[in-house]
């Protein structure tokens, strides 16, 4: 490691994590707590790598949740349709990350099928291809008896503990930042503000934008295998496009082209989900109306707020160097 | 002198519009030659085929003796040919020093697996990237801009370093698309001076757009002149300056300069 910033972010994690993992164990933290704190690094998962694609490179892919399926499906027919597997001894955990692994590649796999041919072309396609992709993805899955069909894939073990899902979540999100502060991400920024110009300084733009897409499919197939071996099942309805427009009001919210903003988005939302959810079922009302919510929060950032939370701005301990070094 | 450019036969249609007809061209290794003629001329969309922005419906453009008719813009780029656009585009949400960075990405042989475990190699390479631009923008007169974000640059300094960023690509050809547009005589001036002595200390080839003549009568060794896509004079400054063909073009319009 030559980078002193970079191991001062990782110090300041494990803070956190020691803090977190401590109030737990007191009891300070309840479980149901801990579980939404582990949806929220889920959800960071989710949100930096779809701002990776959306974001940073200013594609505009309607499909992440769709792959985040092919993650969790994939990684549960590993654990719980072949291998069998449980936590419990270390080589268990072993496998299960493989599966995670196998996950995210697959998701990989099936962003360059859909990027290759899609990207090359200028315009819309991407957001009209990806909002079918996942609707395929999804009559695909309810369609195949081996994983559970409509009923879901159920009895998938249950991999993602706290631990297992911060340290993906630290690794994601260091991984991400440095391809963003490389020439690579210097080269999606440039697609971002201008394809044409970008093209005729000599990137590679279709390439770029593949590369871009690819690596934001894998990282959301790893999230899609957390959640799955997290919630220990695997759903057609987790999987929609409502949840994919969850994410991307993380996206928003946090502001197009900030890791930093996704982090905090992607907390603050699922937070405020599972409260709204507490609330509407205290008064009655039924929980779908949260998506309203979420429309209408939507609506006002593109209103008042268009750079969202930080505005493109990164907090200083995230980044890898510090401004004029 | 061996040819860098050849333009043969070069035609382009927008639907029914042709903007440009028959354009040939032999320009010359280390020349500074021009291209001008009125708005709507063809000027731009010749610089858009040769850089592969459009595909010439008729005709072929010759790089270094190697035919780049149809190639990607950004493998045209790599060949060595440079540009800079008459209505100016920098990346404008970026600081000064990225633009020119991001200039040199073809060159910059940097894996995913460096960048992204920030191996002893993508330091190196950083590094190297970091000097490289700074040179520029010190030449450019703009080093004190490095971490300014484009968008906020006044615009006779967002003009150079879309030639700072061109020269950033390590050309053997820049092309000029109207660099003096929205400068006041002094500025245009010191402009001219400052491409002469690129060409000099680059050793590079450049070939200039331009719409009103006075900007490239003293600078450029040859001049063609274009009208409603058709090539209608070519040949040194003074010879183009007095001919009819070019006077009527000029003086038949309202914008003429
Ligand atoms: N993308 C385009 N689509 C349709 N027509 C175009 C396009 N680009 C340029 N033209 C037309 O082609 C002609 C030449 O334009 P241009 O090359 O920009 O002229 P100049 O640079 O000499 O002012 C003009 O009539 C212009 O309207
Ligand atoms: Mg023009």
């Amino acid at each position: 490691m030559r980078n002193k910033k970079t191991i001062l972010f990782i110090v300041y994690s494990l803070i956190f994590y020691a803090i977190i993992f401590l109030f737990h164990s007191l009891g300070i933290i309840s479980d149901y707590i801990l579980h939404i704190i582990n949806l929220s690094l889920i959800y960071v998962i989710l949100a930096t790598s779809l701002n990776l694609i959306n974001g940073f490179t200013g594609q505009f892919s309607l499909g992440h949740m769709g792959f985040a399926a092919v993650g969790a499906y994939i990684s549960g027919i590993l654990t719980t349709l072949i291998w069998h597997i449980k936590p419990g001894n270390p080589g268990s955990y072993v496998l299960f990350i493989i599966a995670m692994l196998v996950g995210g590649v697959a998701a990989a796999l099936v962003g360059l099928l859909i990027g290759l041919p899609t990207l090359r072309l200028r315009g819309d396609y991407l957001a009209i291809v990806t909002l079918g992709f996942g609707e395929i993805i999804r009559t695909i899955i309810n369609n195949i008896d081996y994983v559970g069909g409509p009923r879901g894939l159920l009895g998938i073990p249950k991999f993602s503990n706290f631990t297992i899902i911060f340290i993906t979540a630290l690794l994601t999100v260091i991984l991400l930042r440095n391809l963003i502060f490389s020439s690579h991400g210097r080269a999606f920024l440039s697609i971002r503000e201008d394809p044409i110009a970008s093209e005729l300084v000599g990137v590679n733009t279709t390439r770029q934008k593949v590369i871009a897409f690819v690596i934001g499919a894998f990282f959301a197939g790893i999230g899609g295998a957390l959640l799955g071996h997290l919630l220990t099942l695997a759903h057609p309805t987790q999987y929609g496009f409502m949840q994919t427009v969850m994410v991307l009001v993380m996206v928003y919210a946090g502001g197009m082209g900030s890791i930093s903003g996704s982090i905090v988005a992607a907390f603050g939302l699922t937070f405020l989900s599972e409260g709204l959810r507490i609330l509407l079922g205290a008064i009655g009302v039924a929980i779908e109306w949260r998506m309203v919510v979420y429309a209408v929060l939507l609506i006002m950032i593109m209103l008042f707020r268009t750079s969202g939370i930080m505005g493109g701005r990164e907090f200083n301990f995230l980044l890898p160097f510090n401004k004029e070094e | 002198m061996e040819t860098i450019l050849s333009l043969q036969g070069l035609t382009h249609y927008f639907g029914g519009l042709r903007a440009v007809h028959d354009f040939n061209l032999e320009l010359p290794q280390g020349a500074l030659w021009g291209l001008i003629g009125p708005n709507g001329a063809g000027k731009t969309t010749i610089f858009n085929l040769i850089t592969g922005v459009y595909k010439p419906t008729e005709g072929k453009i010759i790089f270094n003796g190697e035919d780049i008719t149809g190639l990607k813009s950004h493998l045209i780029v790599e060949k060595g040919i440079a540009r800079t656009f008459q209505n100016l585009r920098v990346f404008n949400g970026l600081t000064a020093l990225d633009n020119i960075r991001i200039a040199r990405q073809a060159k910059n042989n940097i894996s995913l697996f460096d960048s992204f475990l920030y191996t002893r190699k993508f330091y190196e390479e950083e590094k190297q990237a970091k000097e490289e631009a700074m040179e520029l923008l010190k030449i450019f007169n703009l080093q004190s801009r490095a971490y300014t974000l484009a968008k906020n640059l006044p615009y006779g300094e967002l003009r150079r370093l879309e030639i700072a960023r061109a020269l950033a690509t390590h050309p053997k050809l820049v092309l000029l698309d109207e660099p003096a547009a929205g400068m006041n005589p002094r500025e245009v001036g010191n402009l001219m001076d400052l491409i002469h002595w690129i060409r000099e200390q680059f050793k590079i080839t450049i070939f200039l757009v331009e719409h009103q003549m006075r900007v490239v009568m003293g600078i450029c060794e040859r001049i063609k002149v274009l009208d409603f896509g058709e090539t209608i004079c070519d040949g040194s400054p003074e010879y183009v300056k007095c001919d009819p063909k070019v006077i009527e073009a000029y003086l038949g319009r309202v914008e003429n300069a």
